[in-house]
């Protein structure tokens, strides 16, 4: 009896670990012939396209599966205009050398395409050449991919525009001299690297000073830590700069009966947006910024690899200015306003800002992805 | 060598001997030293840090980690080690914020399902460990990704809802402006804790157990049961931590509090309580969260880059558990 105990529970332990790491199918439906042209890789009337969307992490990652969602709806979206997809996914739970194991399973697979929100930014050259020569469409997605040593699209969100115009607001509304607390994301992660390049820049320009420093990680949990722990350091600042997860900082003055900033943003949750309007439902207390870094961005990157299927070439300039050498296209943030907003009645996206914000779950971001069209039309010639 | 200085470096010897033996003896009063240093030289580093904020903060995350710990402490006093404190607070947190939604007058199913919740897996890691005899770590490790997969399946991920208006100003309301109301959950829990492991007949089973398991089952008391009964008091506590967690973050993702299963046995060892078992106290658990609390505190107040910052951090703690936790094993 202990033994097959023993037997049974050995197994519930190894299904339990091994399934960190799984493919979920997505499926489609069958749908017309696709319309790809001049392309060697072109799909023939009737293929089905397998693509597979790697992701370093997920789970524990509300934003990554916000991101794998989206995704799922692009793949689907895809039909409307005569792909039929089919959808793998890989989470290679920040190891490098599981990423690389499950990029090479995706090429021995025969993948279509392969979509990769990478664990590092370099050190995948020889896997993605590999992919390249077996006629594969590799695009990297969310995070650069920093070697110039491989032909690849990075298709990125503008993480530096969304540093810059926080700190260019938070000047607006401080003035020139106030102090102000930086909350970064995760170090050596890119696009926290190209998000504090806008915050310095504009935190130069507008005169703020910098007088406590710290990182959330991305975790919610971190992020309110490291706010109370800068509260409890007795440290005198006008406005707090927070790279996302601004309403968990937010809720640090609420745990310790502290009074509001002058300034916090930015934010891109429904919880951040509802919480400001509450906040300043009486009248302006804490000025605030929202801005889009949309999980979306995926979705986006599976239509740039859906377009250069279809034998499509990119349109002079796109990419970001000076990173011409990685190919990164830097997709502009679609949703931006702040309290003056709300204040002078301003639409976003169609809705007044409470029925915009209100319709968001609490802990689910703001999101957006640019369709086959949509990216064609922008980008392709 | 003359007399004179045999005479020293014997009356050294014997000084550093006796530190020795009062830091291996004191280990819980120890970590209220500590603590008290670490206080200080945050003071000193930062003289605004001394502030009433700061204090109020610091009870809360002290209480709020006190209460895993105390599972913690119960099972290491028993022989055991418990892996899966942070899962079952993470999923007792979302059950929290998924059900009330912003909404009053949820707490007791929420409380009832939870204490469930901790029931079982702390049944789940008791018998797996101590009837099957499979690894402690391991074995609450695995139960706790189970756990965690749970989480995702129900949730798909997604965040949603956030904790009572009521519930979380029963955490975060301040009493007098400075202490925050969560301390009135600390004055139920930490006297009922203490009761359990100093007067109650499990508590006086539960060191025996942990100190001389053979010793123990010749007097006729059920070492099996007594240690399952043990991760059942982690499961049951850690579920309530998750509760007050959920009030304090207001919302709740999946694995959220899962970094608390570390931080609750550091705190532990810290407190003096040893993975040899038999030995270690609550009020010790306690210090030792507090010091995790203000050596997090201590290291934002240096404004240091993070990867320093939790370099630092890592070598503090190993320095700290070298300095004065190395209790030998009391083994037959």
């Amino acid at each position: 009896m202990k033994k097959l105990l023993v037997v049974m529970l050995a197994a519930c332990m190894v299904f339990a670990l091994a399934a960190c790491g799984g493919a979920a199918d997505g499926g489609n439906k069958p749908a017309p012939a696709g319309s790809g042209s001049g392309s060697a890789s072109a799909p023939a009337a009737g293929q089905t396209l397998k693509m597979a969307s790697h992701n370093a992490v997920v789970e524990g990652n509300p934003y990554r599966v916000r991101y794998e969602l989206d995704m799922q709806e692009a793949v689907a979206d895809a039909a409307n205009y005569g792909y039929n997809v089919s959808y793998n996914s890989f989470v290679a739970n920040s190891d490098a050398s599981t990423e690389q194991q499950q990029l090479q399973n995706s090429i021995n697979e025969g993948f279509d395409i392969i979509v990769n929100n990478p664990v590092a930014t370099t050190g995948l050259d020889p896997i993605i050449e590999q992919a390249q020569k077996a006629g594969i469409v590799y695009i990297n997605a969310d995070c650069a991919y920093m070697s110039t040593d491989v032909d690849i699209l990075n298709v990125v969100t503008d993480q530096e525009y969304l540093g810059y115009k926080t700190g260019q607001y938070a000047g607006e509304v401080l003035g020139s001299g106030k102090k102000v607390v930086m909350i970064a994301a995760l170090e050596g992660n890119q696009a926290n690297t190209d998000r504090q390049r806008g915050f310095e820049k504009a935190i130069k320009e507008a005169g703020l000073e910098v007088v406590a420093t710290g990182n959330h990680d991305w975790d919610t949990t971190k992020s309110q830590q490291t706010m109370a722990e800068i509260l409890n350091s007795g440290v005198q600042f006008d406005g707090v700069l927070v790279s996302q997860c601004a309403e968990n900082a937010l809720a640090a003055f609420d745990a310790a009966g502290a009074k509001y900033p002058g300034f916090i943003g930015f934010g891109d949750t429904g919880a951040f947006m509802q919480k400001m309007l509450e906040v300043n439902k009486d009248g302006l207390v804490t000025p605030y910024i929202v801005l889009s870094n949309p999980p979306g961005v995926g979705a986006t990157a599976f239509n740039f690899a859906l377009n250069e299927l279809a034998g499509k070439t990119l349109k002079d300039g796109v990419f970001a200015p000076g990173y011409e050498d990685t190919h990164q296209i830097w997709i502009a943030s679609r949703v931006c306003y702040t309290d003056k907003d709300v204040a002078a009645g301003n639409l976003v996206e169609g809705k007044s800002i409470e029925e915009y914000a209100n319709s968001f779950e609490a802990g689910d971001s703001i999101t957006f992805w640019l369709s086959f069209q949509e990216v064609q039309d922008q980008y392709f010639n | 060598m003359s007399n004179k200085s045999t005479m020293e470096f014997q009356s050294n010897k014997d000084f550093f001997s006796r530190v020795n033996l009062f830091v291996q003896t004191h280990t819980a009063l120890m970590a209220v030293i500590i603590a008290a240093i670490l206080f200080v030289a945050t003071i000193i580093i930062n003289p605004r840090s001394f502030n009433l904020v700061a204090i109020g903060n610091i009870v809360l995350l002290t209480v709020i980690l006190s209460i895993p710990a105390a599972g913690q402490t119960m099972v290491l006093i028993g022989g055991g080690m418990d892996f899966g404190v942070g899962a079952v607070m993470s999923a007792t947190a979302i059950l929290t914020t998924y059900t009330m939604r912003g909404e009053n007058g949820h707490f007791l199913p929420v409380l009832l399902i939870s204490i469930a919740i901790g029931v079982v897996v702390g049944f789940v890691n008791g018998f797996c460990s101590v009837k099957i005899g499979l690894p402690a770590m391991i074995v609450t490790m695995a139960i706790a990704n189970i756990v965690t997969r749970l989480q995702y399946i129900l949730t798909q991920g997604v965040l949603s809802g956030t904790a009572s208006p009521l519930l979380a100003a029963t955490v975060k309301f301040k009493i007098g402006g400075v202490i925050p109301h969560v301390a009135v959950y600390a004055l139920i829990i930490w006297p009922l804790v203490f009761y359990i492991l100093n007067k109650s007949r499990f508590g006086k089973q539960l060191y025996l157990v942990g100190n001389n398991p053979a010793a123990a089952k010749l007097t006729g008391i059920k070492v099996d049961k007594v240690r399952i009964i043990s991760y059942i008091f982690s499961g049951v506590l850690a579920a309530f931590a998750g509760i007050i967690g959920a009030a304090y973050m207001s919302t709740a993702r999946c694995q959220i509090f899962d970094g608390y299963a570390y931080d609750s046995l550091i705190a532990t060892i810290i407190g003096g309580t040893t993975f040899a078992g038999g030995s270690g106290s609550y009020a010790g658990s306690i210090a030792g969260s507090l010091v995790m609390v203000l050596l997090s505190n201590l290291l934002t107040s240096l404004n240091l880059a993070s990867p320093i910052r939790n370099v630092l951090n890592a070598i503090i703690l190993v320095l700290l558990l070298m300095l004065y936790n190395r209790g030998k094993a009391v083994r037959q």
